[in-house]
């Protein structure tokens, strides 16, 4: 039977002021998910016109706007669609799942979504200009400071970045500060279910890792806005690259860290029981949250390259905690009676990709791949399409709680299919490609020779804007709709064990009625039948 | 719609959670002014000579700067411990002299910006002394916006006894404040 919103969340009918002035961390999660969403449409349609360009041998309709597009591509996928997705789907659900009626400065989180907003908007703006000579998170020069208009551009470029840093700082300490004091009774942090602590683990990492780029994002402006000369004089480009990794290299592992505590959430509710090794997971989670911060130093070659063959020692040790995490998901499901569902499609998907860029990754350890495509293949193998299925993972798992339905399951597994395939094709042509040698930032199929897997990888390209396109269009009719699913609560479907799944679906404006005392990681387990 | 009935615990209780806030966002502060230190050290040693010909660090005001902050630390300490212990004059008053500290710190800072005698674009070193400066002087103007909504609630009776989140955090965050300084005062005036 079908519910009015209203009627059921007790929450007024929503309306555009609502959600402009709204500071309920709910509706902030979803503003930032729905935003997110549109940068990850705006990136997807770069990187479809960089794969056509390379389809065919001759293609040049993109010409000198090659590497901007490539640039705008990395940037709006890496900084604006990927991070915002998991603020938003944290924002959502870790006061749910800590007990909690609300976020610690709910005025702070709304404020960072408009201020990411207005800096995302800004930042894919100043692409528009010819001049904007920016090397961002991809590329290893620091900004110019090139005369008239261009400066102007770059000028807003480092501004626009900035803001989106301040943004994920304050949503950092936003969320840090709600699961350091605002856990129910009884939910200490051994307790804490899984998502929630690789939340809380990605942003202590945020809090210490941000703050570099920011600093450099200072420099940055004084040199491109008033001409100082730093990151150009002696040593500086070398410095710029410092200041970009030191965030860029922790910032690659948390597109995926929060990911990870989805997974153990799905196959832990979808194996209906407790995660197996639970306490070697969380070991795992936290490992992985410091090992980002230690592969900036995986050496000065790697300085240069977004990807680099990860056979450094610091590099090659994340492959430790995701081995435990692995692990523990087969165990939990040889053990648990598992039913299907869409979201347990989607973390088979993750895994498949992350075992494949680890394959990968070995073999590159002994063969000569710098500077080739295999970067290309690498990055969308491990880093971009692992995370983003994994939040796709999410949004499936805990629809009930963000629109109070369920996700249609029959698109979702098409979704599910379209990404990972796609992506194995894109990242498998892109591995090929490198190991034969194609430079990474060809802006040309080098001849007959690469023309049939550049075929391939763009074919993958477009699978994967199929699943995509997919995936936003089954968020957009659901969280269209202007009712709600009371088998959103249907225990056959979800009957997860943590405190999200105490609340109505979806949550009203205060969440609980009765703050849960918690005696347990599994604290619904001690209700009775 | 179903809701699981866990047994309630009560009214819940937001516990020191600016206080927490304050100290996340103090060290997001030194992680950026530590970063800017890396940098110049980096710079600093790839330079022929430095600091460049020409420029003449004043370190007797640096050091009134540092000394300034420092003793504003102990300040702000009197007014979060005196808020705890709900003597609320005294709290304000801590508070209040703490803010005045640290208008007469970005007083000093203007000043010394002033009588540097080179500007952001002369050489990387104007460039990293204007960026320390300058860092500084935003996160002194954020302690002191802080001290002030501490006060405002001390005023209105919500900031004392167990209750003293607010003044806790606006000590907390402005010790922050005078690390950052302590950090741009190591680099400008004792490595040079």
């Amino acid at each position: 039977m079908a519910q009015d919103t209203s009627t059921a969340t007790g929450s007024p009918p929503p309306n555009l002021g609502g959600w402009l002035d709204s500071t309920d961390h709910k509706r902030v999660g979803l503003l930032y998910v729905y935003a997110a969403l549109g940068f990850l449409v705006i990136g997807g349609v770069a990187g479809f016109l960089l794969r056509a360009e390379l389809a065919e041998t001759g293609n040049q309709f993109l010409g000198d706007d090659y590497g901007r597009t490539f640039s705008l591509h990395a940037t709006v996928l890496g900084v604006l669609c990927l991070p915002a997705l998991w603020v938003g789907i944290s924002s959502h659900l870790v006061p749910l799942q800590i007990g909690a009626s609300r976020v610690a400065f709910p005025r702070a989180l709304a404020s960072s979504f408009w201020l990411y907003l207005t800096g995302g908007v800004l930042l894919i703006g100043t692409y528009a200009n010819d001049g904007l000579r920016i090397a961002g998170v991809t590329v290893s020069a620091p900004p110019a400071a090139p005369k008239g208009g261009a400066a102007a551009a770059n000028t807003l470029w480092v501004t626009a970045l900035g803001m989106v840093g301040v943004a994920s700082l304050i949503a950092a300490v936003v969320l840090v500060t709600t699961v350091a004091t605002l856990r129910a009774p009884g939910m200490r942090f051994e307790r804490l279910p899984l998502f929630t602590w690789a939340t809380f683990a990605s942003g202590l990492v945020v809090i210490l890792a941000t703050p570099v780029l920011l600093a450099g994002l200072l420099v940055a402006y004084l040199d491109v806005h008033f001409g100082s000369r730093l990151f150009v004089s002696d040593g500086g480009p070398a410095l710029w690259q410092h200041t970009v990794w030191l965030f860029g290299r922790p910032e690659a592992f948390l597109l995926l860290l929060p990911g990870l505590g989805v997974a153990c959430e799905v196959v832990a509710t979808h194996a209906r029981r407790p995660l197996l090794g639970f306490a070697a997971a969380r070991a795992a989670l936290l490992a992985f949250a410091a090992l980002s911060l230690l592969a900036w130093a995986s050496g000065p070659s790697a300085v240069r390259a977004i990807a680099p063959p990860t056979s450094t020692v610091a590099t090659a040790l994340a492959a430790l905690p995701l081995g435990v995490l692995v692990l523990a998901w087969l165990g939990t499901l040889a053990k648990g009676r598992p039913r299907i569902h869409s979201s347990l499609l989607f973390v088979a998907g993750a895994v498949v990709l992350l075992g494949f860029a680890a394959l990968n990754a070995a073999i590159a350890a002994v063969v000569s791949v710098h500077g080739t495509a295999w970067s290309n293949g690498f990055l969308h193998a491990a880093l971009f399409s692992p995370p983003l299925l994994l939040a796709a993972a999410a949004l499936h798992h805990w629809a009930p709680k963000l629109w109070g339905r369920q996700l249609p399951g029959g698109a979702a597994a098409l979704t599910a299919l379209l990404l990972t395939l796609g992506s194995l094709v894109h990242s498998g042509a892109a591995f090929l490609l490198g190991y034969d040698g194609q430079p990474w930032h060809a802006a040309e199929g080098d001849g007959d020779a690469f023309t049939n897997l550049n075929r391939l990888a763009s074919l993958g390209g477009a699978l994967t804007v199929l699943g995509v396109i997919l995936l936003i269009v089954s968020v957009a009719r659901v969280a269209g709709a202007s009712d709600t699913d009371d088998a959103a609560d249907d225990p056959d479907t979800v009957s997860g064990l943590t405190l999200e799944w105490a609340a109505p679906s979806p949550p009203p404006p205060h969440n609980f009625d009765e703050v849960p005392v918690v005696r347990s990681a599994e604290p619904l387990s001690e209700v009775p039948a | 719609m179903t809701t699981l009935a866990l047994p309630p615990a009560g009214r819940e209780r937001p516990n020191r959670m600016l206080h927490v806030g304050a100290l996340l966002a103090g060290t997001s502060l030194l992680m950026a002014m530590g970063a800017l230190m890396a940098a110049y050290v980096n710079v600093r040693d790839a330079a022929d000579r430095w600091p460049p010909k020409g420029v003449k660090v004043d370190n007797y005001l640096g050091a009134i700067l540092l000394i300034t902050l420092l003793l504003s630390s102990a300040l702000a300490e009197w007014g979060a411990s005196a808020a705890r212990r709900s003597l609320r004059r005294q709290a304000l008053a801590g508070l209040a002299l703490t803010a005045l500290m640290g208008l007469a710190f970005l007083n000093g800072s203007w000043y010394l910006g002033s009588r540097f005698g080179f500007g952001v674009d002369s050489h990387p070193y104007g460039a990293m002394a204007y960026a320390f400066v300058g860092l500084s002087a935003v996160a002194t103007l954020a302690g002191i916006v802080a001290l002030a909504a501490a006060m405002v609630k001390v005023l209105a009776g919500q900031a004392d006894g167990g209750d003293s989140d607010p003044a806790r955090a606006a000590a907390s965050f402005w010790h922050f404040v005078v690390g950052a300084w302590a950090i741009a005062y190591a680099a400008l005036f004792m490595v040079k």
